[in-house]
């Protein structure tokens, strides 16, 4: 049956000037118009449900030459699919070797990552999540290593487009953060950019919403907790590795007195290209008594875009930080190594490329460009008071990544620093997940 | 430079627009059964179940056509989709794992094995949900058998979304060849 009678009504109700709210008076010549209109429609709907409910002939198929005979058994029903479990268990790891190019006495190796991550869905809409991670292989009172939890949280779908979590999660900045197993990126290590400035992997507790649209857009909006600049330590160097690394609280009692808001948005709308950014911004000081910098600020902004036409994969971020109202505090670290910049900030450019693959098997090739500064400025401080600013750190990082399975990556890197050739080095690395 | 109670502000509002503009434009888009097929192969007016006899030959041709592991437990289901006594081709289900949960698909493929379309119908993950994304699964349309499917080359990634990509495209090639025996010798599938 043709979908004519409802092109039909559409047409007539056209005519009829319906559609007109000029003419939204329904005059009783039109009203039994619609009622017969209606009646008609029924009848078809009737009829086509009756001819849907009737099964086909099967000599008639067997006799017609498109048709495709199905064979005489019973039939199978969607509804027989076996339920999905609702525990499933993920993981990721990755171990490293790494030798420093002008002296290899330093060379380590170390498991640096083993994460066991769990699921649980209560139902098709709520789920929790989870993953518990050991850095370094060892964790004791005399080793390096640490175990954290990087994710604990609750989400709920509000509809099919929108969903709401709480708990400690991992905020959408920048392509590391939330993507972060090592078959997921180029380089035996982390990229300096989405670990020095962003610092990677970065969480945080509180509430987060996320939402897609047809047309190819991901948001992302929520409140959660905040960095802490009373870790801030100025006699150490962390905070000149990275200023955020240096005072993350991690969901570890933390300081709650100032939240902060972060806001994301994506788009992903033309397959193989993503164009995004992040905005994060909260109070850091937490109103501490007898700390100089209680309504101290940080804002971190960042951009990033990636394109994957064919065997091409390129990619670019920028970030930037900023902190505020710290100047109090700096100027109580006079004569100290690390003082709180004021801004930082760093961007790269990757590119990639698949060499040659085989089945499961793939070799990529991959290049990346950094630059990027811990401290461009130490507010409240005198120049004479204060650390000479640094020059930007410039690298090079070239290698390749080889799957043994899209799970499962070798890799191999050189890294060059542009300005201080002593941090050169050569990295391997085996990393997989599941 | 906006201040910082200003920036929040403004994301506040920003944050509530998305959210209610969103709500309104949410219409329900998984999929039963019916509108799976009912999209997939709208010409087709009755849809006949047709059991998938994959024994162990199948699988380890199914594995060898696609280079792909077929999960323990494979089973796909199918149907074929008539209009009077037509045949106008095949609706096949399916689920492969996103990163740790399943994720639901149906695809639709003409009487020479010619992909229709790919609808998702069930995302139960936090992350990758942009599958479902209607010029992603449009990647699909009009390519026949596992050849044509290649992720990378014939379907593009979505970043932050890649495993779930990834699977759901080893899935449509797995269902891409099993279309292809279909329209050769259904009676043998």
């Amino acid at each position: 049956m043709k979908p004519m009678p409802f092109v039909a009504v559409y047409l007539i109700a056209l005519g009829l000037g319906l559609c007109n709210p000029a003419h939204s008076e329904i005059t009783p010549e039109v009203a039994a118009e619609l009622k017969a209109l209606r009646e008609q429609l029924q009848q078809v709907r009737a009829e086509l449900d009756n001819l849907r409910r009737a099964p086909p002939p099967a000599a008639a198929l067997a006799t017609s030459p498109a048709a495709v005979v199905p064979p005489a058994v019973a039939p199978a029903l969607a509804e027989s699919a076996p339920a999905p479990a609702a525990l499933s268990f993920f993981g990721y790891g990755e171990m490293d070797y790494s030798r420093p190019r002008g002296d290899a006495s330093q060379a380590t190796a170390t498991v640096r990552r083993g994460v066991l991550g769990w699921s649980y869905r209560f139902d098709e809409r709520t789920r929790f999540a989870a993953e518990l991670e050991l850095e370094n292989a060892v964790v004791s009172a005399d080793d390096k290593g640490e175990i954290e939890l990087e994710q604990f949280y609750l989400e709920h779908d509000l509809s099919d487009k929108l969903s709401a979590k709480a708990g400690l999660f991992l905020l959408p900045v920048g392509y590391l953060n939330e993507v972060h197993e090592p078959t997921r990126y180029f380089g035996v290590s982390r990229n300096r950019v989405e670990t020095a400035i962003i610092p990677s992997t970065w969480r945080e507790l509180g509430l987060g919403l996320r939402g897609i649209t047809d047309s190819g857009l991901r948001w992302d909006a929520g409140v959660v907790t905040s960095f802490d600049l009373t870790k801030w330590d100025a006699a150490s160097t962390d905070g000149q590795d990275s200023p955020l690394g240096a005072i993350h609280q991690e969901g570890q009692l933390a300081k709650a007195r100032n939240l902060a808001a972060y806001a994301a948005l994506n788009y992903n709308g033309r397959p193989g290209l993503n164009l995004g950014g992040s905005l994060f911004t909260g109070g850091v000081g937490h109103k501490q008594a007898g700390f100089a910098a209680p309504n101290a600020s940080l804002s971190l902004a960042e951009v990033h875009a990636r394109w994957q036409p064919g065997r091409w994969d390129l990619s670019a971020l920028a970030a930037w930080g900023r902190f505020s109202q710290v100047s109090a505090l700096n100027a109580t670290l006079a004569g100290q190594a690390s003082p709180v910049p004021g801004r930082f900030d760093g961007a790269y450019l990757q590119a990639a490329y698949r060499l040659w693959s085989q089945g499961n098997y793939a070799l990529l090739p991959f290049a990346r460009y950094e630059r990027l500064n811990t401290a461009r400025s130490y507010p409240g401080l005198e120049a004479s008071l204060a650390p000479a600013i640094a020059a930007d750190t410039r690298l090079w990082t070239a290698g390749a990544s080889l799957y043994l399975n899209p799970q499962v990556v070798l890799k191999m890197d050189v890294q060059k620093y542009l300005n201080d050739s002593s941090l050169d080095r050569f990295n391997l690395g085996l990393g997989f997940h599941f | 430079m906006l201040s910082r109670r200003q920036s929040l502000r403004c994301m506040a509002h920003t944050g509530l627009l998305a959210a209610v503009g969103g709500q309104a434009a949410f219409a329900a888009t998984f999929l039963n059964l019916a509108q799976a097929q009912a999209l997939l192969l709208p010409q087709a007016l009755v849809f006949q179940p047709h059991p998938l006899a994959l024994d162990a030959a199948r699988v380890a041709a199914l594995a060898e056509a696609t280079q792909t592991a077929v999960p323990r437990g494979y089973a796909p289901q199918c149907w074929l989709g008539l209009r009077q006594q037509q045949a106008e081709g095949w609706v096949l289900i399916d689920h492969v794992v996103g990163k740790y949960d399943w994720i639901d698909y149906a695809m639709g493929f003409d009487g020479q094995a010619r992909a229709r379309g790919l609808e998702i119908m069930a995302y139960r993950e936090s992350h990758g949900a942009e599958i479902r994304n209607a010029a992603w699964r449009q990647q699909f349309a009009g390519r026949s058998g596992a050849a044509q499917l290649r992720m990378g080359d014939d379907i593009r990634n979505i970043s932050g979304a890649t495993l779930s990509c990834q699977h759901v495209t080893q899935g449509a090639q797995r269902l891409a060849v099993i279309a292809q025996w279909l329209a050769t010798s259904p009676a043998q599938v």
